[in-house]
């Protein structure tokens, strides 16, 4: 009950351990630490997956910003009843994504800045930069798939979410969910696999 | 087994799994994920932050949830609209707001009359009442209607008060 934990939080419960909606209610009656849970907790989440959707970091920064901005604002209205906050949020990034996506195609074709930045000076594990050039062919191909393709793969797969929560983001039948993941697979199958041997696949 | 029947299963195609698979570039998206950079935290914290200032600046009362809620929302708005609209509004035929505000008055004061009735008020009444029951309550002061308390408090006291 959200009663009951906004209760306890009174009594000094940590703010770490409320769920979404009850921060955000406290966020509504001005609780300044709930603001910064909520943006440690979510956002993240929601700059990881604006930029599978996009394959552009600036781009990214910038839908994860306004995504996060909307959900400030509808903070006083939102119903406990209604959708979770990720599942919001997820669908939130997936309509400014595919917004900036159209214009990306009505002005440019994609530029060599569209490429991943490199991602930091440090050079971790050997595992680790593997890992990060897997994840690079990974996202060039993501890039080249259809929008809703993309979008299904990404949560699926990416952010793990079960078929039903997809199909309430999308709005569409779980069925149309698998539809889409399965023909997003189909086509990156075939173009991650001439990237096998490069990427350490073949060697062992 | 098809792949689309694997899929329908396992949300897995049969060529996922293993090292060769799209599994290990899934996962591989999974452990590296793009970071928020402390620049983009603290832009959604300051959004954060402002947007609370905005809403303890403006105080609205906290709706609530639920149909009613959403009908006085959006009754109050309608009404505050209306009157804000000046000469242009609903009451420019009765002359705009400021006479609307008179109208108000007029009204409150009907109120008022309402609970705390005037002295000849209780005068009436018990014609009236007595009227109605048939018989002559100024002529037949002992009959029923003694079990009638009109009066109101203060009326009671002024008139006891002074024949004390």
């Amino acid at each position: 009950m959200p009663l009951d934990s906004l209760a306890r939080n009174d009594r000094g419960g940590d703010p770490q351990d409320l769920p979404d909606h009850d921060l955000l209610a406290l966020f509504a009656q001005g609780d300044a630490m709930a603001a910064r849970v909520l943006t440690e907790r979510l956002t993240p989440r929601v700059m990881g997956h604006a930029y599978r959707m996009l394959g552009d970091r600036a781009e990214a920064e910038d839908v994860a910003q306004e995504a996060m901005m909307r959900l400030w604002r509808i903070a006083p209205d939102w119903r406990q009843d209604e959708a979770q906050v990720t599942t919001w949020l997820y669908r939130v990034v997936a309509n400014l994504a595919t917004d900036r996506l159209r214009r990306r195609k009505r002005t440019a074709a994609p530029a060599l800045d569209d490429l991943p930045d490199p991602v930091d000076d440090a050079p971790g594990p050997a595992e680790t930069m593997q890992a990060r050039a897997r994840a690079a062919a990974l996202q060039a191909a993501l890039d080249a798939l259809p929008d809703r393709q993309r979008q299904a793969v990404v949560l699926r797969h990416i952010e793990g979410l079960s078929n039903p929560e997809i199909a309430a983001i999308m709005d569409i039948s779980t069925e149309a969910v698998e539809s889409l993941t399965a023909r997003g697979k189909r086509t990156l199958t075939t173009a991650l696999a001439g990237r096998r041997e490069e990427l350490g696949y073949d060697n062992g | 087994m098809t792949m689309a029947e694997t899929d329908r299963n396992t949300g897995r195609g049969p060529d996922d799994t293993g090292p060769d698979g799209l599994e290990a570039f899934f996962e591989a998206a999974r452990q590296t994920p793009e970071p928020a950079s402390a620049r983009l935290m603290a832009r959604v914290l300051n959004d954060a932050l402002s947007v609370q200032d905005g809403l303890l600046q403006t105080p609205v009362p906290s709706r609530p949830s639920g149909p009613f809620g959403r009908l006085s929302g959006w009754l109050s708005g309608w009404l505050s609209g209306w009157l804000s609209g000046g000469s242009s509004g609903p009451f420019a035929g009765l002359g705009g707001w400021p006479a609307v505000a008179g109208l108000s008055a007029a009204a409150a004061v009907g109120v008022w009359i309402g609970i705390s009735p005037a002295l000849g008020v209780g005068d009436a009444m018990t014609s009236a009442m007595a009227g109605a029951l048939g018989v002559d309550g100024a002529a037949d002061p002992g009959s029923d209607l003694y079990l009638v308390d009109y009066a109101t408090g203060f009326e009671f006291a002024f008139n006891e008060g002074e024949a004390g």
